[in-house]
């Protein structure tokens, strides 16, 4: 008894072994011959248009499913700190009112598509394929509470012409580097990043960078903003696929909020909420109003020298 | 480029500059004039795309002009710089050919396995061997219809500039008893603004051929009749960026043309000396987000063609008119608190936007003097 539970474990060991060290050399076979089917389509098939600028998207990650969002972070009235803000965003964020939901115009307004990501609570990716060739030509994007739509092309198409109408989620393409869909977003409404008056002018561009880790997909995005923004901001989210969410309808209604006819705004320095964060987190004022120097650690030892706590 | 592929260009709809470069080599492919080719080459800030239904955008000739071409002839809303106005002929004629007189594209599938169904490929809904199918093999294209109507939304230079070259390269159908035959005379086509545009041109002493022959003074005049499918309807706002400012909307399509009272690109121009006004421009704004329905969420639906800039809809209009707000309501309270017009400049009550709006000089300016003469 006591030989064969010997043997069993050896026997047993020696596969997984050889197992462990088999598996990555599979993996790494089929990561190949999928980036070598993919070359082989892209000479083939721009051979056979010649002229022809359809990109074919050769990625191996699918993004398609149902997504929920797993962290999110949310900023309170007055938190601006990491935010590399110009001196417009800086004044943007702070004359900002939250009753500016209640105008007929904004009731039913959706995030914009960088505050979306981190709003969604679910969303739904989905394919387009082309049925000639059978590659991905676009995802197309749901977000719970948003627009039903929003396109990423991947078949190489150009953004469009200054004159386009700009929307609330941009114009988007891709493109796969590896496993890793790249995305650059242009032709954005003016709108915000978060509910708190951090503000998207319509001259802003959006990289995102989408990977997939198992059931994980990880969002990064890179917003370059040259009129409130003085550095990139970059953020990251993650979602977990889960094949029993639905991303339901979501109606809208524009009722009478607000009959005093004028829009709701502060004066520049007549906010009298902006300290409210910075007090009740004890955090100095600087460092809540935000700004580029807020997002290193140089700033620590800045505030250290004003002798106020951290 | 072959004709195949400049078809496929075109069935995209996009008739962006480079767009209407295709355009121009179909022209020459169809009918041999590629002189059209190198003039496009000689306007590159020249853009023209569609905006919905019946309406298509020129832009880049100084204000922007909105156009409805079709079987009626060809009406635009303002006409551009005068030094613009051979490259907005040479585009209006480019549009226009591909609009009234289509190309019958050969279909990129036929048969009854192409995606959509049988039929869905072929050259025309009526089958294969038809009298249409065979113009468009042996491709004659008919006589353009004019340019017949042109819609000044003021009389700023940048909109109406271009009234003398472009008037006169158009038609109005005078008939019955003015000139004989169906359509009478060529005479130029006829220039349409509000009263008091034309008044202020006469007490300007601005040249008589930049002149409207035909104007208004009612708070809104409908089209007498359908154009391209469509009523059209000019509205008077008045004391915006003057007080002879017309912006107007094509029912159909859903298209408004705003000019000077909503740019997208800039600071509103408010001409305090010719009438205008800041709570005028904010009851203009005002005006065209009550007429406009979003397709949903605030997006769509009814588009904007403003005076200058890119094609917009209602979200954009009221985060102009939002900005305008803000703006007017600091100024209001510097003013209360006795500061001069030096002082105000010297806060930069228009920081935030700036960057999206471009210099606020004079708009701060005639803010100003708007709410100090109240």
């Amino acid at each position: 008894m006591h030989i064969v539970t010997r043997t069993s474990v050896t026997a047993a060991t020696c596969l997984a072994a050889a197992a462990f060290l088999a598996a990555p050399v599979f993996s790494q076979q089929a990561a190949q011959s999928g980036r070598r089917i993919g070359s082989t389509q892209r000479i083939a098939v721009g051979d056979a248009i010649k002229g022809g600028d359809m990109n074919i998207a050769t990625g191996s990650t699918d993004f398609a499913g149902e997504w929920v969002v797993y962290d999110e972070e949310e900023r309170e009235l007055g938190n601006f700190t990491g935010i590399p803000h110009s001196e417009a965003g800086r004044m943007r964020a702070e004359t900002h009112d939250a009753s500016e939901w209640s105008t007929p115009e904004f009731q039913c307004r959706p995030h914009p598509m960088l505050a979306q990501w981190r709003a969604s609570g679910a969303v739904r990716i989905r394919k387009d394929v082309d049925p000639v060739n059978r590659s991905v030509t676009a995802y197309r994007v749901t977000f719970v509470r948003g627009l039903d739509d929003r396109v990423i092309y991947l078949d190489g198409r150009p953004h469009p012409s200054e004159y386009a109408p700009h929307t609330w989620y941009g114009f988007s393409t891709g493109e796969f580097r590896g496993n890793t869909l790249i995305i650059t977003t242009t032709h954005l409404k003016e709108g915000y990043f978060d509910w708190n008056g951090n503000s998207v002018s319509d001259k802003a561009k959006v990289t995102e960078w989408w990977v997939r880790h198992g059931n994980f997909l990880t969002i990064t995005l890179m917003h370059e903003d040259p009129v409130y923004l003085s550095e990139p901001f970059m953020q990251s989210i993650s979602y977990l696929l889960d094949t029993h969410t639905e991303v339901e309808y979501f109606p809208c209604t524009v009722i009478t909020e607000i009959t005093s006819g004028r829009f709701p705004h502060h004066l520049p320095g007549k906010n009298p909420y902006l300290r409210e964060y910075a007090e009740d987190n004890g955090i100095p004022y600087e460092a809540a109003r935000g700004g580029a120097e807020t997002m290193y650690p140089d700033f620590r030892l800045k505030m250290r020298g004003t002798g106020r706590t951290e | 480029m072959s004709t195949e592929r400049a078809i496929m260009r075109m069935t995209r709809h996009t008739l962006t500059r480079g767009g209407c470069a295709v355009a121009l080599v179909l022209l020459a492919v169809v009918s041999g004039v590629d002189r059209l080719a190198a003039q496009q080459a000689a306007q590159p800030g020249i853009q023209v795309l569609p905006v919905q239904g019946n309406v298509y955008l020129l832009g880049g000739a100084g204000g922007n002009i909105s156009i409805s071409t079709g079987y009626d002839g060809t009406l635009i809303v303002d006409a551009g710089r005068a030094d613009m106005s051979a490259a907005v002929l040479d585009n209006l004629e480019q549009l226009a050919t591909l609009v009234q007189l289509p190309f019958f594209p050969l279909a990129p599938c036929v048969g009854p396995r192409c995606p959509g169904g049988a039929g869905t490929g072929a050259y025309t809904g009526a089958g294969w061997w038809t009298s249409q199918a065979v113009n468009g093999m042996v491709h004659s294209p008919g006589a353009l219809k004019p340019l017949r109507f042109i819609v000044n939304t003021s009389g700023d230079a940048e909109h109406a500039g271009g009234n003398p070259a472009v008037r006169a390269a158009g038609m109005t159908f005078t008939g019955g008893n003015v000139a004989r035959g169906a359509g009478g005379e060529g005479v130029g086509a006829e220039v349409w603004a509000h009263e008091a545009v034309l008044s202020r041109m006469v007490g300007e002493k601005v040249d008589v051929d930049r002149h409207a022959q035909m104007t208004y003074d009612t708070p809104k005049y409908k089209w007498n009749g359908f154009f391209n499918g469509e009523g059209i309807e000019l509205i008077h706002v008045p004391a915006a960026s003057t007080d002879g400012d017309t912006i107007v909307y094509f029912r159909y399509s859903d298209v408004i043309s705003t000019g000077d009272v909503f740019s997208i690109d800039r600071y509103p121009a408010i001409h305090i000396d010719r009438g205008g006004s800041i709570q005028g421009t904010v009851d203009g704004l005002n005006r065209i987000l009550d007429m406009a329905v979003a397709q949903n969420k605030s997006q769509g639906g009814t588009y904007i063609v403003p005076g200058h800039g890119r094609v917009a809809d209602i979200g954009d209009v009221a985060n102009y008119r939002n900005m305008v707000i803000r703006v007017r309501d600091r100024i209001q309270d510097s003013i209360k608190n006795g500061q001069s017009l030096q002082q105000v400049r010297a806060a930069r009550p228009t920081l935030d936007f700036d960057g999206m709006y471009g210099s606020p000089d004079a708009f701060i300016e005639a803010v100003y003097r708007s709410l100090s003469t109240r």
